[in-house]
């Protein structure tokens, strides 16, 4: 019996393989992951990790046992080649494998700058462990960083390297920090962070080339002429997602594997999760997160799909970011604000940012306040945060306090 | 490496080896328990690694701290006296024998 073939190893191809366990799939599982390494996390190669000594195997998702014990069949360093859909193979270099069901679990790739000198030594990515095993060796030797994009992934490792003591310059072709990403008050509040630790940043600066004599990274040319040197330099300048081969197959790809609101493709056995994966969102637009958290729930999803057990409804979208020293949750769609409101007081250093259209709450961000992010999160699946016009009056003693006062405001109404 | 035995809110119990200076939520993970999500990976982000611990035992805990305890207060299923994050438990000597009880829900 040919059952559930799942192609990538990331946090959501592994959380969909115990996922259907859990469900009591008593089917084959197969993993297939062209990496080497046994599955892994990933949120800590850009943080404690890399300033650590710890080996790989500290980040493993599961144990070596647990694959075994929960009967997952996982094969590391195969890389599949081709799938024939009509007889239902994935061809890969360790031989054919028969699925009922497949799920694309490809991840994302960073986006390669293209310009002279991205070659040489000391430019880095921080995406894979691969990646991130050969950055922590170059990191102890390296005497000046730089950080081409101000977004998670830049900033992460810029707070990293400065608290090793190296100086950090940070270059980002927008004005702010994480322009896509965040409000400018984050935006603002973070960056003063950042240049605290020592770092600093180079806004509207568009790198247009990096020199180095004998093959290694000096400095990173600006556009406006300036320069920046490095002997280390790391690129995060966004993901773009894997899987554009699927066209090859007859499915379809635009900025990434084109699902339906279930995560599944044209095909009816085949499902796409995670970043690899444009589904089509709440309002029906096709959409992309990059995000565990998204990967988790595309996963628990598809999972109970395929066990045929009941599917929840879709999480709301979060993320969380630590950086300078500061814990940074997001939950909803930022893509949909049009209008910010500051709940409580920059000042305090805990506080949070709500984003509204059209008077509703979309979106919310919030700064050393995780109990923010938790009733945040909760509004938003409920659909039962106030509206923009109630909580601004109130928005300054802080959001959980606000959202409570008008509740018993509307209690006390009712008993009038 | 200390046992500590899961049980899950339907009554089936599973017993693992823990490594000292490991966390229970990553022991967890590692050895493949079911009901410990984790999803924001100990960072006490996400309160998906909610057990009840047992009483004899909770002397044995570090204080919860302010972010911990954020998070139990939201908790999917009830918090209750002897609520902590699994990944706030660093595992010691001391825990030999830990039994935790796992939430019905973790989300």
């Amino acid at each position: 019996m040919s059952g559930v073939i799942i192609v990538g190893g990331g946090h959501g191809g592994v959380d969909l393989a115990f996922g259907l366990r859990e469900r009591s799939y008593q089917g084959p599982i197969t993993v297939l992951d062209k990496s080497d390494f046994a599955p892994y996390e990933r949120p800590p190669m850009s943080k404690s990790w890399i300033n650590g000594d710890a080996g790989p195997q500290e980040l493993s998702l599961r144990g070596p046992d647990a694959f075994m014990a929960a009967n997952i069949d996982l094969q590391l360093g195969c890389e599949v080649l081709g799938i024939d859909r009509d007889e239902k193979i994935v061809e890969t270099r360790q031989g054919r494998f028969a699925y009922s069901t497949l799920v694309l679990a490809l991840g994302s790739s960073p986006r390669q700058l293209r310009i002279s000198g991205a070659g040489l030594a000391g430019m880095h990515h921080l995406h894979t462990l691969e990646q991130a095993v050969a950055l922590r060796g170059e990191l102890a030797s390296a005497t000046r960083v730089g950080v081409i994009g101000a977004g998670f992934i830049g900033l992460e490792f810029a707070s990293s390297a400065a608290k090793r003591g190296l100086p950090v310059t940070v270059m980002e072709t927008a004005a702010r920090a994480m322009p896509r990403t965040a409000s400018e008050f984050t935006s603002a509040y973070m960056r003063a962070r950042h240049e605290e630790a020592g770092t600093e940043f180079r806004f509207n600066a568009t790198v247009q080339e990096v020199v180095g004599a004998s093959g290694r990274v000096q400095q990173i040319q600006l556009s406006d002429g300036s320069c920046v040197a490095a002997d280390l330099v790391v690129q995060g300048v966004g993901a773009i997602a894997n899987g554009a081969w699927v066209t090859d197959i007859g499915l379809d790809f635009d900025n990434g594997i084109v699902v339906d609101k279930h995560l599944r493709t044209r095909d009816a056995d085949i499902f796409a999760i995670g970043d690899c994966a444009r589904f089509q969102d709440d309002e029906g637009t096709g959409t992309r997160l990059e995000s565990i958290g998204n990967a988790a729930d595309h996963a628990r999803r598809v999972a109970a799909t395929i066990a045929g057990t009941p599917v929840s409804k879709p999480d709301v979208p979060w993320f969380w970011t630590q950086q300078a020293g500061v814990r940074l949750q997001m939950a909803g769609r930022i893509d949909r604000v049009e209008e910010w409101l500051l709940t409580g007081s920059i000042a305090s250093n805990a506080f949070s940012v709500l984003g509204w259209r059209q008077g509703q709450l979309v979106y919310g961000e919030s700064i050393n306040s995780a109990g923010d992010h938790v009733a945040i999160r909760k509004l938003l699946a409920d659909h039962s945060a106030p509206t923009l016009s109630q909580l601004r009056p109130v928005a300054e003693t802080g959001l959980k306090a606000a959202v409570k006062s008008l509740a018993q405001g509307l209690v006390a109404e009712q008993l009038a | 490496m200390p046992n500590v035995t899961f049980i899950d809110a339907a009554g089936k119990s599973k017993v693992i080896d823990c490594a000292v200076g490991t966390s229970l939520m990553r022991s967890a993970q590692l050895n493949g328990v079911t009901g410990i999500y984790a999803e924001c990976s100990g960072q006490k982000m996400c309160a998906t690694c909610h057990v009840y611990v047992a009483e004899e035992f909770l002397h044995t805990l570090p204080a919860i701290s302010e972010d911990e305890n954020d998070m139990l207060d939201s908790t999917a299923s009830d918090r209750q006296h002897n609520s902590r994050l699994s990944c706030a438990i660093i595992i010691q000597p001391e825990h030999e024998n830990l039994v935790v009880q796992l939430p019905e829900f973790q989300r």
